[in-house]
Protein backbone atom coordinates (compact mmCIF):
# COMPACT_ATOMS: atom_id res chain seq x y z
CA UNK A 1 0.00 0.00 0.00
CA UNK A 2 1.42 3.68 -0.73
CA UNK A 3 3.16 4.66 2.72
CA UNK A 4 1.48 8.38 2.48
CA UNK A 5 -1.93 6.52 2.43
CA UNK A 6 -1.28 4.01 4.92
CA UNK A 7 -0.02 6.85 7.00
CA UNK A 8 -3.17 9.06 7.30
CA UNK A 9 -4.78 5.99 8.13
CA UNK A 10 -2.43 5.56 11.19
CA UNK A 11 -2.53 8.97 12.10
CA UNK A 12 -6.32 8.54 12.20
CA UNK A 13 -6.63 6.03 14.28
CA UNK A 14 -3.76 7.27 16.71
CA UNK A 15 -6.09 10.32 17.35
CA UNK A 16 -9.20 8.39 17.07
CA UNK A 17 -8.17 5.76 20.00
CA UNK A 18 -7.14 9.10 22.04
CA UNK A 19 -10.31 11.06 21.27
CA UNK A 20 -11.73 8.52 23.87
CA UNK A 21 -9.29 8.49 26.69
CA UNK A 22 -5.64 9.37 27.82
CA UNK A 23 -3.35 6.52 27.14
CA UNK A 24 0.76 5.94 27.57
CA UNK A 25 1.99 4.92 24.07
CA UNK A 26 2.45 1.44 24.68
CA UNK A 27 -1.23 1.44 25.08
CA UNK A 28 -1.95 3.36 21.97
CA UNK A 29 0.51 0.57 19.77
CA UNK A 30 -1.46 -2.69 21.48
CA UNK A 31 -4.69 -1.46 20.33
CA UNK A 32 -4.14 -0.71 17.05
CA UNK A 33 -1.79 -3.47 15.99
CA UNK A 34 -4.20 -6.45 17.64
CA UNK A 35 -6.81 -4.71 14.78
CA UNK A 36 -4.40 -3.78 12.37
CA UNK A 37 -1.54 -5.43 10.78
CA UNK A 38 0.91 -2.73 11.17
CA UNK A 39 4.26 -2.84 12.64
CA UNK A 40 4.74 -1.21 15.88
CA UNK A 41 7.67 0.56 14.47
CA UNK A 42 4.68 2.90 12.47
CA UNK A 43 3.25 4.04 15.16
CA UNK A 44 5.58 5.63 17.34
CA UNK A 45 6.42 7.82 14.65
CA UNK A 46 3.00 9.57 14.24
CA UNK A 47 2.68 9.58 17.91
CA UNK A 48 5.59 11.48 18.18
CA UNK A 49 4.86 14.06 15.40
CA UNK A 50 1.49 14.50 16.32
CA UNK A 51 2.67 15.52 19.63
CA UNK A 52 5.08 17.90 17.81
CA UNK A 53 2.73 19.23 15.66
CA UNK A 54 0.81 20.18 19.13
CA UNK A 55 -2.43 17.65 18.29
CA UNK A 56 -1.38 16.03 21.63
CA UNK A 57 0.27 16.86 25.16
CA UNK A 58 1.71 14.87 27.66
CA UNK A 59 2.02 14.54 31.04
CA UNK A 60 3.94 11.55 33.06
CA UNK A 61 1.28 9.00 35.65
CA UNK A 62 3.11 6.85 38.67
CA UNK A 63 2.18 2.72 37.15
CA UNK A 64 2.57 0.31 39.18
CA UNK A 65 5.05 -1.24 36.61
CA UNK A 66 7.78 1.03 38.48
CA UNK A 67 8.82 3.99 36.31
CA UNK A 68 5.88 6.41 35.61
CA UNK A 69 4.24 6.38 32.04
CA UNK A 70 4.14 9.03 29.71
CA UNK A 71 -0.01 9.62 28.72
CA UNK A 72 -0.71 11.36 25.76
CA UNK A 73 -3.90 13.66 25.69
CA UNK A 74 -5.50 14.86 22.89
CA UNK A 75 -5.70 18.63 22.58
CA UNK A 76 -8.48 21.02 20.95
CA UNK A 77 -6.52 21.60 17.94
CA UNK A 78 -5.94 18.10 17.93
CA UNK A 79 -9.63 16.88 18.40
CA UNK A 80 -10.32 19.73 15.48
CA UNK A 81 -8.20 17.65 13.01
CA UNK A 82 -9.59 14.29 13.65
CA UNK A 83 -12.93 15.70 12.83
CA UNK A 84 -11.43 16.75 9.73
CA UNK A 85 -9.35 13.63 8.76
CA UNK A 86 -12.36 11.64 9.84
CA UNK A 87 -14.61 13.45 7.71
CA UNK A 88 -12.49 13.19 4.64
CA UNK A 89 -11.96 9.29 5.03
CA UNK A 90 -15.88 8.59 5.70
CA UNK A 91 -16.67 10.89 2.47
CA UNK A 92 -13.22 8.23 0.82
CA UNK A 93 -14.22 4.93 1.83
CA UNK A 94 -18.47 5.84 1.18
CA UNK A 95 -17.01 6.34 -2.10
CA UNK A 96 -14.71 3.24 -2.65
CA UNK A 97 -17.44 1.19 -1.03
CA UNK A 98 -20.21 2.89 -3.87
CA UNK A 99 -18.05 1.64 -6.07
CA UNK A 100 -17.06 -1.94 -5.08
CA UNK A 101 -21.07 -2.80 -4.07
CA UNK A 102 -21.76 -2.06 -7.48
CA UNK A 103 -21.18 -5.61 -8.38
CA UNK A 104 -23.41 -6.69 -5.20
CA UNK A 105 -22.45 -6.82 -1.46
CA UNK A 106 -21.81 -10.43 -0.83
CA UNK A 107 -19.07 -12.15 -2.13
CA UNK A 108 -21.82 -14.99 -2.50
CA UNK A 109 -23.59 -12.34 -5.13
CA UNK A 110 -20.47 -11.29 -6.68
CA UNK A 111 -19.19 -14.57 -7.67
CA UNK A 112 -22.89 -15.80 -8.86
CA UNK A 113 -23.38 -12.59 -11.28
CA UNK A 114 -19.63 -12.96 -12.49
CA UNK A 115 -20.24 -16.92 -13.21
CA UNK A 116 -23.56 -16.14 -14.96
CA UNK A 117 -21.65 -13.39 -16.78
CA UNK A 118 -18.63 -15.79 -17.97
CA UNK A 119 -21.10 -18.04 -18.95
CA UNK A 120 -23.13 -15.77 -21.11
CA UNK A 121 -19.95 -14.82 -23.12
CA UNK A 122 -19.23 -18.69 -24.15
CA UNK A 123 -22.26 -19.24 -25.29
CA UNK B 1 16.96 -3.56 26.21
CA UNK B 2 20.18 -1.98 26.44
CA UNK B 3 21.86 -3.38 23.19
CA UNK B 4 18.71 -1.99 21.42
CA UNK B 5 18.45 1.28 22.51
CA UNK B 6 22.60 1.38 22.13
CA UNK B 7 22.04 0.73 18.60
CA UNK B 8 18.47 3.38 18.39
CA UNK B 9 20.71 6.10 19.24
CA UNK B 10 23.75 5.15 16.81
CA UNK B 11 21.36 5.09 14.16
CA UNK B 12 19.14 8.23 15.27
CA UNK B 13 22.85 10.04 15.29
CA UNK B 14 23.65 8.92 12.08
CA UNK B 15 20.39 10.57 10.48
CA UNK B 16 21.41 14.12 12.26
CA UNK B 17 18.41 13.76 15.08
CA UNK B 18 19.11 16.52 17.65
CA UNK B 19 20.42 15.28 20.64
CA UNK B 20 17.23 16.29 23.13
CA UNK B 21 15.09 14.55 20.90
CA UNK B 22 17.22 11.62 20.96
CA UNK B 23 17.04 11.76 24.58
CA UNK B 24 12.96 12.02 24.14
CA UNK B 25 13.13 9.00 21.63
CA UNK B 26 15.25 6.66 23.81
CA UNK B 27 13.17 7.17 26.65
CA UNK B 28 9.90 6.53 25.61
CA UNK B 29 11.60 3.05 23.52
CA UNK B 30 12.75 2.22 27.13
CA UNK B 31 9.24 2.93 28.44
CA UNK B 32 7.37 0.94 26.13
CA UNK B 33 10.02 -1.90 26.07
CA UNK B 34 9.81 -2.19 29.92
CA UNK B 35 5.96 -2.53 29.45
CA UNK B 36 6.82 -5.30 26.84
CA UNK B 37 9.41 -7.15 28.94
CA UNK B 38 6.93 -6.68 32.01
CA UNK B 39 4.24 -8.52 29.26
CA UNK B 40 6.76 -11.58 28.88
CA UNK B 41 8.13 -10.40 25.62
CA UNK B 42 11.24 -11.83 25.28
CA UNK B 43 14.33 -10.03 23.63
CA UNK B 44 13.95 -11.33 19.82
CA UNK B 45 10.11 -10.74 20.24
CA UNK B 46 10.76 -7.21 21.38
CA UNK B 47 13.11 -6.61 18.57
CA UNK B 48 10.42 -8.05 16.36
CA UNK B 49 7.66 -5.79 17.99
CA UNK B 50 9.28 -2.70 17.48
CA UNK B 51 11.51 -3.10 14.27
CA UNK B 52 14.86 -2.84 13.76
CA UNK B 53 16.36 0.11 15.35
CA UNK B 54 17.79 1.26 11.72
CA UNK B 55 14.00 1.45 10.61
CA UNK B 56 12.79 2.72 13.70
CA UNK B 57 15.40 5.15 13.22
CA UNK B 58 14.18 6.40 9.96
CA UNK B 59 10.42 6.31 10.63
CA UNK B 60 11.80 8.80 13.04
CA UNK B 61 13.76 10.50 10.39
CA UNK B 62 10.88 10.29 7.72
CA UNK B 63 7.86 11.77 9.93
CA UNK B 64 10.44 14.96 11.20
CA UNK B 65 9.97 15.73 7.08
CA UNK B 66 7.82 18.93 7.15
CA UNK B 67 8.98 19.87 9.89
CA UNK B 68 12.66 19.84 8.06
CA UNK B 69 11.39 21.71 5.55
CA UNK B 70 10.22 24.78 7.05
CA UNK B 71 13.65 25.46 9.74
CA UNK B 72 15.77 24.32 6.44
CA UNK B 73 17.98 22.19 8.65
CA UNK B 74 19.52 19.28 7.82
CA UNK B 75 18.70 16.69 10.55
CA UNK B 76 17.05 14.70 7.81
CA UNK B 77 18.58 14.64 4.87
CA UNK B 78 20.89 12.31 3.90
CA UNK B 79 24.59 13.24 3.05
CA UNK B 80 25.25 12.55 -0.38
CA UNK B 81 29.02 14.11 -1.04
CA UNK B 82 31.60 16.33 0.40
CA UNK B 83 34.21 17.91 -1.79
CA UNK B 84 36.98 19.64 -0.69
CA UNK B 85 38.12 23.39 -1.65
CA UNK B 86 42.09 23.89 -2.12
CA UNK B 87 42.01 26.82 -4.32
CA UNK B 88 38.59 28.39 -4.22
CA UNK B 89 35.63 28.33 -6.50
CA UNK B 90 35.37 29.80 -9.58
CA UNK B 91 32.41 28.59 -10.56
CA UNK B 92 29.11 27.19 -9.59
CA UNK B 93 26.78 25.74 -12.54
CA UNK B 94 23.31 24.00 -11.08
CA UNK B 95 20.71 22.71 -13.72
CA UNK B 96 17.62 20.94 -12.09
CA UNK B 97 14.21 20.38 -13.39
CA UNK B 98 11.43 20.44 -10.34
CA UNK B 99 14.01 19.70 -7.66
CA UNK B 100 13.80 21.97 -4.69
CA UNK B 101 17.23 23.38 -3.38
CA UNK B 102 19.06 25.63 -0.44
CA UNK B 103 21.87 27.05 -1.03
CA UNK B 104 23.78 27.72 2.83
CA UNK B 105 27.26 28.65 3.96
CA UNK B 106 28.82 26.72 7.13
CA UNK B 107 32.14 27.06 8.64
CA UNK B 108 33.73 24.26 6.64
CA UNK B 109 36.55 23.84 3.68
CA UNK B 110 34.40 21.83 1.52
CA UNK B 111 31.45 21.86 -0.54
CA UNK B 112 28.71 19.37 1.35
CA UNK B 113 25.50 18.23 -0.17
CA UNK B 114 22.27 16.71 1.11
CA UNK B 115 19.32 15.48 -0.16
CA UNK B 116 16.24 13.87 0.20
CA UNK B 117 13.37 11.95 -1.49
CA UNK B 118 13.71 8.94 -3.60
CA UNK B 119 14.91 9.65 -6.89
CA UNK B 120 17.40 7.95 -8.28
CA UNK B 121 20.73 9.68 -7.66
CA UNK B 122 22.59 8.40 -11.02
CA UNK B 123 20.03 10.80 -12.81
CA UNK B 124 22.44 13.78 -11.72
CA UNK B 125 25.74 14.48 -12.53
CA UNK B 126 27.81 16.39 -9.96
CA UNK B 127 31.54 16.89 -10.42
CA UNK B 128 33.32 19.23 -8.72
CA UNK B 129 36.86 20.01 -10.91
CA UNK B 130 39.56 22.78 -10.95
CA UNK B 131 37.40 24.94 -8.91
CA UNK B 132 33.89 24.48 -11.50
CA UNK B 133 31.19 23.02 -9.48
CA UNK B 134 29.00 21.06 -11.81
CA UNK B 135 25.57 19.48 -10.59
CA UNK B 136 22.98 18.62 -13.11
CA UNK B 137 19.87 16.32 -13.87
CA UNK B 138 21.34 14.54 -16.59
CA UNK B 139 18.88 15.08 -19.67
CA UNK B 140 16.74 12.03 -20.39
CA UNK B 141 14.10 12.22 -23.07
CA UNK B 142 11.52 10.28 -20.39
CA UNK B 143 12.25 12.25 -17.32
CA UNK B 144 11.49 16.02 -19.45
CA UNK B 145 8.73 14.66 -21.30
CA UNK B 146 6.62 13.27 -18.25
CA UNK B 147 8.37 16.06 -16.17
CA UNK B 148 5.28 14.91 -13.63
CA UNK B 149 6.87 11.59 -12.89
CA UNK B 150 9.60 13.10 -11.16
CA UNK B 151 9.43 12.67 -7.48
CA UNK B 152 10.39 15.11 -4.91
CA UNK B 153 13.27 15.87 -4.16
CA UNK B 154 15.08 18.51 -2.57
CA UNK B 155 18.81 19.08 -1.77
CA UNK B 156 21.20 21.29 0.06
CA UNK B 157 24.29 22.58 -1.07
CA UNK B 158 26.50 23.89 1.73
CA UNK B 159 29.57 25.86 0.60
CA UNK B 160 32.36 27.11 2.82
CA UNK B 161 31.61 30.63 4.47
CA UNK B 162 34.30 33.62 4.12
CA UNK B 163 34.62 32.12 -0.13
CA UNK B 164 33.85 34.39 -2.76
CA UNK B 165 31.95 32.30 -5.40
CA UNK B 166 33.33 33.43 -9.17
CA UNK B 167 30.36 32.78 -11.48
CA UNK B 168 27.14 31.50 -9.62
CA UNK B 169 24.34 29.86 -11.57
CA UNK B 170 21.64 28.19 -11.33
CA UNK B 171 18.74 27.00 -13.45
CA UNK B 172 15.69 24.80 -12.97
CA UNK B 173 11.90 24.70 -13.79
CA UNK B 174 9.42 24.26 -11.17
CA UNK B 175 11.76 24.19 -7.92
CA UNK B 176 11.67 26.08 -5.17
CA UNK B 177 15.00 27.95 -4.50
CA UNK B 178 16.39 29.37 -1.59
CA UNK B 179 19.81 31.13 -1.19
CA UNK B 180 21.27 32.09 2.02
CA UNK B 181 24.62 33.79 2.93
CA UNK B 182 26.78 33.35 -0.36
CA UNK B 183 29.13 35.83 -1.29
CA UNK B 184 29.45 35.91 -5.14
CA UNK B 185 30.85 38.06 -8.05
CA UNK B 186 28.10 37.35 -10.46
CA UNK B 187 25.29 35.44 -9.17
CA UNK B 188 22.56 34.22 -11.85
CA UNK B 189 19.61 32.42 -10.97
CA UNK B 190 16.51 31.63 -12.99
CA UNK B 191 13.15 29.31 -13.10
CA UNK B 192 10.33 29.11 -14.40
CA UNK B 193 7.60 28.31 -11.46
CA UNK B 194 9.35 28.02 -8.82
CA UNK B 195 9.54 30.39 -5.77
CA UNK B 196 13.23 31.90 -5.75
CA UNK B 197 14.49 33.46 -1.90
CA UNK B 198 17.57 35.21 -1.55
CA UNK B 199 18.47 36.24 1.82
CA UNK B 200 21.96 38.06 3.06
CA UNK B 201 23.91 37.76 -0.66
CA UNK B 202 26.30 39.81 -1.17
CA UNK B 203 27.44 40.29 -5.38
CA UNK B 204 28.77 42.25 -7.73
CA UNK B 205 26.19 41.71 -10.19
CA UNK B 206 22.74 39.78 -10.02
CA UNK B 207 20.48 38.49 -12.34
CA UNK B 208 17.60 37.32 -11.50
CA UNK B 209 14.88 35.45 -14.37
CA UNK B 210 11.30 34.29 -13.21
CA UNK B 211 7.88 33.58 -15.10
CA UNK B 212 5.63 33.15 -12.38
CA UNK B 213 7.60 31.92 -9.04
CA UNK B 214 7.54 34.73 -6.26
CA UNK B 215 10.41 36.15 -5.43
CA UNK B 216 11.91 37.36 -1.63
CA UNK B 217 15.02 39.70 -1.15
CA UNK B 218 16.18 40.25 1.98
CA UNK B 219 19.49 41.20 3.80
CA UNK B 220 21.06 41.31 0.39
CA UNK B 221 24.02 43.98 -0.78
CA UNK B 222 24.29 43.80 -4.72
CA UNK B 223 26.31 45.85 -6.61
CA UNK B 224 23.65 46.03 -9.69
CA UNK B 225 20.57 43.87 -9.84
CA UNK B 226 18.18 43.00 -12.91
CA UNK B 227 15.26 41.16 -12.19
CA UNK B 228 12.61 39.68 -14.51
CA UNK B 229 9.79 38.15 -14.25
CA UNK B 230 5.99 37.80 -15.77
CA UNK B 231 3.81 37.07 -13.34
CA UNK B 232 4.98 36.32 -9.82
CA UNK B 233 5.20 39.10 -7.11
CA UNK B 234 8.51 40.58 -5.71
CA UNK B 235 8.79 41.01 -2.09
CA UNK B 236 12.10 42.80 -1.28
CA UNK B 237 13.69 43.87 2.46
CA UNK B 238 16.98 45.25 3.37
CA UNK B 239 18.51 45.92 0.22
CA UNK B 240 21.55 47.64 -0.96
CA UNK B 241 21.98 48.05 -4.66
CA UNK B 242 24.84 50.41 -5.12
CA UNK B 243 24.22 50.94 -8.83
CA UNK B 244 21.43 50.21 -10.93
CA UNK B 245 18.20 48.42 -10.10
CA UNK B 246 16.46 47.03 -13.20
CA UNK B 247 13.06 45.48 -12.17
CA UNK B 248 11.12 44.02 -15.53
CA UNK B 249 8.07 43.00 -15.43
CA UNK B 250 4.13 42.09 -17.09
CA UNK B 251 1.78 41.48 -14.38
CA UNK B 252 3.46 41.01 -10.80
CA UNK B 253 3.45 43.58 -8.02
CA UNK B 254 6.60 44.88 -5.78
CA UNK B 255 6.53 45.70 -2.70
CA UNK B 256 10.20 47.39 -1.40
CA UNK B 257 11.08 47.86 2.00
CA UNK B 258 14.13 49.76 4.13
CA UNK B 259 15.78 49.64 0.85
CA UNK B 260 18.42 52.16 -1.09
CA UNK B 261 19.67 51.98 -4.18
CA UNK B 262 21.02 54.32 -6.95
CA UNK B 263 18.92 54.47 -9.92
CA UNK B 264 15.49 52.20 -9.98
CA UNK B 265 14.45 51.60 -12.74
CA UNK B 266 10.59 49.73 -12.80
CA UNK B 267 9.37 48.24 -16.37
CA UNK B 268 5.92 46.54 -16.19
CA UNK B 269 2.61 46.07 -17.96
CA UNK B 270 0.59 46.25 -15.39
CA UNK B 271 1.99 45.45 -12.01
CA UNK B 272 2.79 48.28 -9.58
CA UNK B 273 5.55 49.15 -7.14
CA UNK B 274 4.84 50.15 -3.61
CA UNK B 275 8.03 50.91 -1.28
CA UNK B 276 7.97 51.91 1.96
CA UNK B 277 11.59 53.36 3.76
CA UNK B 278 12.40 53.12 0.12
CA UNK B 279 15.44 55.48 -1.10
CA UNK B 280 16.15 55.22 -4.02
CA UNK B 281 18.33 58.28 -5.64
CA UNK B 282 16.48 58.39 -8.91
CA UNK B 283 13.22 56.00 -10.53
CA UNK B 284 12.25 55.71 -14.11
CA UNK B 285 8.99 54.19 -14.78
CA UNK B 286 7.90 52.49 -17.80
CA UNK B 287 4.58 50.99 -17.85
CA UNK B 288 0.95 50.98 -18.97
CA UNK B 289 -1.44 51.03 -16.32
CA UNK B 290 1.43 50.09 -13.34
CA UNK B 291 1.92 52.76 -10.68
CA UNK B 292 4.96 53.44 -8.57
CA UNK B 293 3.72 54.81 -5.07
CA UNK B 294 6.69 55.37 -1.95
CA UNK B 295 5.65 56.11 1.52
CA UNK B 296 9.33 57.44 3.26
CA UNK B 297 9.62 59.11 7.06
CA UNK B 298 12.91 61.07 6.12
CA UNK B 299 11.37 63.32 3.38
CA UNK B 300 14.24 65.14 3.26
CA UNK B 301 15.66 62.76 1.12
CA UNK B 302 14.90 63.72 -2.67
CA UNK B 303 14.02 61.08 -5.36
CA UNK B 304 14.53 62.43 -8.96
CA UNK B 305 12.16 61.02 -11.35
CA UNK B 306 13.98 60.36 -14.72
CA UNK B 307 11.50 58.94 -16.83
CA UNK B 308 8.01 58.15 -16.64
CA UNK B 309 6.89 56.66 -19.66
CA UNK B 310 3.25 55.52 -18.93
CA UNK B 311 -0.18 55.25 -20.29
CA UNK B 312 -2.20 54.85 -17.21
CA UNK B 313 0.23 54.75 -14.15
CA UNK B 314 1.40 57.57 -12.25
CA UNK B 315 4.15 58.11 -9.65
CA UNK B 316 3.65 59.28 -6.15
CA UNK B 317 6.14 60.26 -4.04
CA UNK B 318 5.87 60.15 -0.24
CA UNK B 319 1.81 61.37 -1.37
CA UNK B 320 -0.10 59.17 1.59
CA UNK B 321 2.05 60.33 4.25
CA UNK B 322 0.00 63.78 4.32
CA UNK B 323 -3.32 61.58 4.55
CA UNK B 324 -2.09 59.57 7.55
CA UNK B 325 -0.44 62.52 9.81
Amino acid sequence: MNSQFKRGIIELCVLSELVGQDMYGYMVINNISCHLDVNENTIYPILRRLTIDGYFSTYLEESNQGAPRKYYRITDLGFKYYMELRNEWDRFIGGVYEILNQGGKKNEEILRKFEERIAKTKN
Amino acid sequence: MKKYLESLKKELLKLRISEQEIEEILKDHEEMISEALAEGLSETEIVEKFGQPEKVAQDIADSNQTEEVETGNKRDMTLWKTMNVENGIAKTIVNLVSEDISYESANTNSITIYYKGDEDLSLYELSFISGELVFKRRSNFTNNFFSFRSRDMHFIVVFPQKIEIGEFKHNSVSGDIDIKSITSKAIEVSSTSGDLSVTKIVAQTGKMSLVSGDLHLDHCIIERLSINTVSGDMNVNNLVVNDEFRIDGVSGDVKINNSITKMTAFKTVSGDLDGTEFYPESIALSSVSGDINICNQDQSKAIRVLKSNTLSGTIQINHNRQHKD
